[in-house]
């Protein structure tokens, strides 16, 4: 097709390998080489410029077959398995309602691959609720932004876009205020246009839940024995409660990722009791980042088909929703899964785990596997390859993601369509 | 294909046909007339003696969209009493309060209801609740575009824009989100309550734009006559559950100078402060004048006993009343400068004083108001309770015995203090079908359903007569969805895809530069990305879009 290799230029296009989908990409494309004008977010540079590699076949064991013999030997995977695993689920709306149709269907099992992560979240906000905001509220309200646990480096259109944005509705942008709480933390992003610095709070991350629940003593009254808690001064706690205190739009921003500590759906639930208690004499709000590789697509399409966000086994027929029992790594290190799909098709690095079990990998074209699957379909990347619907991360927005190129190379949905209609 | 339902009780108010025997015939999905002797009926299905109505509308069902889909996801515990197995037909689920989707298309359906309208679709969600209702087997379905708290409007209004200029951005809203109505929750609530304004009565003002309720109502309502749509605009109103609200919702009324609205859950809005406990039933008051009052429709939003989850875009009274949820826990979300969110879980109980009222307003506030067609069956599903309870709902409102001994096992107080038990009145069927097909599918202007005339679409429920009308109305015979046997005896035999019903009213393009202003400089998304396309919804052929007259003609108020 002459198109392919004509030169185009595309403006305001969604970048589906972020999770707050910003969409005001300047791409061009030629001979199928997409080129990005305007970002200098490395995962987005490295998502949409990676080359198609010249050899595009799936494979089974290695060696290249047809689609067709792909399909038929990933449908006969399932067929002996008593319990598949479709892990990872890096794709779009309609790769995920077609995954769910054929693990419905056989009674396996559905788990992303930062669900880890979002298991935080949900944990806490299953447990007592939460009080959350979006990106252009933000943008137009938030005259306080406080990190916690994290400085968001590898969110810089969260920077560009909503912290520092050039104008807003109710609030001088470059007068917001910034706080960091955390450690090991780059703040040189929280320097606002102006010059203003961020206050930084020096605090030991898996101690987070008692430097919150500190604050949240501080800002009701009480006063504490302690000098410090969780490396944090008490007396640096006492500012920030006033300065919270003092706002009329603060809020708290944290990436479960980086929460990496057990239990650390605490830490969020702490975040949340503080922002419930000043809310009940001011507005405050949390907002979480993260939700790239499909995350928040996977979690909104799953929720709304089963009513459960992802670790959910049909085995028995009906939806079984396990945080724990149903995640991969544990489906997989307790022998309950008897073979594996992984599904990924946003970052090239996001690979499939080491198992035994027969595994199907159905992924990035140019994905660098380290040990050679039963079967590899090579799939297109939604937003680059072919069109689709992607889930923001605060689970509100959704956006379509646009078609670039022309390099043939199947959807997720259209994979899992045939596998459905083999079985 | 020819289909002859034979001898049936048809139930057509739309028609004026009131139990009459009559045959009817489906023919590629559509009602047409008797057929001349010589055709061949493919398939003939004996009714004698069974009561046939349009296929069930409800008008006003969260079943997609973002803050059901928080509900889903802070409700686990909730649905391990109802998962749902797959079978080789249907897919697994779960149901209950926050039935997931698929679960939600096949309930509905079981229970004889065809099409169900999702009626807080923000701007921003608009693309998830549409995605999540194409995840709705066999159900139509459309959507009523939020409007009155989003900044673009509130700035419009507070700059005095010209009465055209405002009609634009309504008529581009309803068109370019793909809905089929505009509704307003808590008019202008939601916006003050991000600057931290905990309350805002009819005429009060909000703080950074000072403008009121009032002006918000008058001027949505407006826009939409002028813009011919044909469902007045839906008001879920200011002060949702505040003792002594029933002022506040009569000076909406008195107060619209004739222009015709909508008053949704109009029993969370009812409620006066006489008694011991300052709260007392106000629907008499109310029924009183939406009687008189023809420019107003209501629904009711009844409640019944149980656990359920409430899920409103009124962040500012969801936030008030969450000390009353149950189990303990509610999500607020302030959404894009458009809208937001509330959802806090409830458990109703019958031996709760102020439950026990509720249940009576409601119940009050069916019985009191005169004209069917005025008056729409809901729950607010799952406000106050889950759809799957209209059955339940239908008895209470056709059986005057049941009616009063469930009254006599609810909180003594209460009890004492409704009429409920000196209301003789009872629905009939033909009034049954006029308050859950014929006066939705007129108030929205679905001028082929709810009906069982030649040229409507054949979605059509066959009951088989009981006393027990609980058991009646739970179970139908026969479902038909487009002229397709879709269930039998309340199980789903086949599944099909339902249409996306949408009007386009017209407007001029020109707004499009001011939003795509106001969206750039103010927005995380560009207006381009935000609106949701046709195609989108077709999606090579997994939905459609109906798309009905935006006229006003034949419409209810």
């Amino acid at each position: 097709m002459n198109s392919s290799t004509k030169k185009k230029s595309f403006s305001g296009i969604p970048n589906p390998f972020c999770g707050t989908l910003p969409d005001d990409l300047e791409i061009t494309v030629s001979d199928n080489d997409v080129k990005v004008a305007n970002t200098t977010c490395p995962i987005t540079t490295a998502g949409f410029e990676r080359k198609l590699p010249e050899n595009l076949s799936p494979q089974i064991d290695g060696k290249d077959v047809s689609l067709e013999k792909a399909i038929a030997k990933a449908t006969s995977i399932i067929k002996k398995s008593g319990n598949t695993l479709f892990a990872g689920l890096g794709t779009d709306v309609a790769g995920n309602r077609n995954i769910l149709e054929v693990a419905d269907k056989v009674g396996g099992t559905v788990d992303h691959m930062l669900s880890d992560g979002v298991m935080r979240n949900v944990l806490a906000m299953s447990d007592k609720g939460w009080i959350m905001t979006t990106l252009t509220e933000i943008k137009n309200h938030a005259d306080l932004v406080i990190f916690v646990g994290t400085d968001a480096t590898e969110h810089s259109r969260f920077h560009d876009r909503v912290l520092w944005s050039d104008e807003a509705l109710f609030v001088n942008p470059a007068e917001r205020d910034v706080v960091y709480l955390g450690n090991k933390m780059d703040t040189k992003p929280g320097i606002s246009p102006k010059g203003k610095k961020p206050t930084v709070i020096p605090c030991d991350i898996p101690e987070l839940p008692v430097v919150i629940n500190s604050l949240n003593a501080l800002i009701t009254g009480k006063s504490l024995q302690a000098k410090k808690v969780g490396w944090a001064k008490i007396t640096d706690l006492q500012k920030l409660a006033d300065k919270i205190k003092a706002a009329k739009y603060a809020v708290f921003v944290w990436s479960p990722p980086k929460l990496g500590f057990d239990n650390a759906e605490l830490a969020v639930g702490a975040i949340s009791d503080v922002i419930r208690k000043l809310t009940e004499t001011q507005r405050v709000a949390g907002f979480s980042l993260g939700g790239g590789d499909g995350a928040a697509t996977a979690v909104a399409v799953c929720t709304w088909q089963t009513g459960y966000p992802t670790r959910v086994s049909f085995a028995k027929g009906f939806p079984e929703y396990n945080p724990t029992r149903y995640s991969t790594r544990e489906m997989l290190s307790s022998e309950q899964a008897e073979a594996m799909f992984w599904v990924s098709t946003f970052t090239s690095n996001k690979l499939p785990p080491e198992t035994d079990i027969p595994t199907v990998v159905i992924g990035e074209a140019g994905m660098k596997l380290k040990t050679t699957p039963d079967v590899f379909i090579p799939a297109g990347t939604p937003g680059v390859d072919h069109k689709g619907l992607m889930v923001r991360v605060d689970n509100v927005v959704s956006l379509p993601v646009k078609q670039l190129r022309e390099s043939g190379l199947p959807s997720v949905a259209s994979i899992f369509d045939k596998i459905y209609q083999a079985l | 294909m020819l289909i002859k339902l034979a001898g049936g009780k048809v139930y057509d108010p739309m028609h004026g046909i009131n139990g009459q025997i009559k045959d009817i015939y489906i023919r590629d999905g559509r009602i047409v007339d008797k057929p001349s002797k010589d055709e061949t009926i493919h398939e003939t299905y004996d009714v004698k003696g069974r009561v046939i109505m349009a296929g069930g509308i409800d008008p006003h069902t969260h079943i997609g969209g973002g803050k059901v889909n928080i509900a889903r996801m802070m409700m686990p515990e909730d649905h391990e009493q109802d998962l749902v197995k797959h079978t080789p037909l249907t897919r697994a689920g779960c149901g209950h309060a926050a039935p997931s989707t698929l679960t939600t298309g096949y309930r509905y359906v079981e229970m004889g209801y065809t099409s169900g309208f999702e009626p807080a679709m923000l701007q921003s969600n608009a693309r998830q609740a549409h995605m999540e209702m194409a995840d709705m087997p066999i159900l139509d379905k459309g959507g009523y575009v939020m409007l009155g708290n989003d900044d673009m409007f509130m700035r419009m209004l507070a700059e005095g824009v010209e009465r055209e200029v405002m009609n634009n951005y309504v008529g581009w809203t309803i068109s370019n989100f793909n809905a089929i109505a505009v509704k307003v929750v808590n008019p202008g609530g939601i916006s003050a309550f991000k600057f931290n304004q905990r309350q805002l009565d009819l005429d009060e003002k909000h703080t950074y734009y000072e403008i009121t309720p009032r002006d918000v109502l008058k001027t949505l309502s407006r826009s939409l006559v002028d813009l011919k749509v044909p469902h007045p605009l839906h008001v879920h109103g200011c002060n949702l559950g505040v003792p002594g609200n029933v002022e506040t919702t009569l000076d909406t009324i008195r107060g619209m100078d004739g222009l015709p609205l909508h008053l949704t859950h109009i029993q969370f809005h009812s409620f006066a402060t006489e008694g011991d406990k300052h709260f007392s039933s106000g629907a008499a008051r109310i029924a009183e004048l939406v009687n008189k009052h023809k420019n107003i429709s209501i629904d009711v939003g009844q409640i019944m006993f149980g656990q359920t989850v409430t899920a409103s875009g009124d962040t500012m009274r969801q936030y008030a009343g969450h000390s009353h949820g149950s189990p303990k826990k509610y999500v607020l979300m302030d959404i894009e400068c458009d809208n937001g969110c509330g959802v806090v879980p409830f458990k109703y109980s019958d031996k709760s004083f102020v439950n026990a009222l509720q249940w009576a307003i409601g119940l009050e506030t069916f019985l009191m108001v005169d004209d069917p067609w005025r008056v729409f069956l809901t729950t607010d599903h799952p406000n106050g309770a889950p759809f799957t309870s209209y059955p339940h709902l239908i008895r209470l409102l056709m059986d005057r015995s049941f009616r009063n001994d469930m009254l006599h096992t609810i909180n003594k107080e209460a009890a004492d203090m409704t009429v409920l038990g000196s209301i003789d009145r009872e629905y009939s069927l033909y009034e049954i079908a006029i308050m859950t097909r014929a006066a939705p599918a007129k108030s929205l202007g679905l001028t082929d359903r709810g009906q069982l005339g030649a040229g409507s679409a054949a979605d059509i429920t066959v009951y088989k007569e009981m006393d027990n009308k609980e058991k009646m109305f739970e179970k139908p015979e026969y479902v038909f969805k487009d002229g397709n046997l879709v269930a039998k005896n309340g199980k789903i035999v086949k599944i099909t895809r339902g249409t996306t019903h949408v009007i386009k009213p017209d407007y001029d393009k020109s707004i499009e530069k001011p939003l795509n202003e106001f969206f750039k400089k103010y927005h995380t998304v560009a207006l381009d990305n935000l609106v949701v396309s046709e195609d989108e919804i077709i999606d090579e052929g997994r939905g459609s879009i109906t798309q009905h007259n935006c006229s006003r003609e034949g419409t209810n108020a």
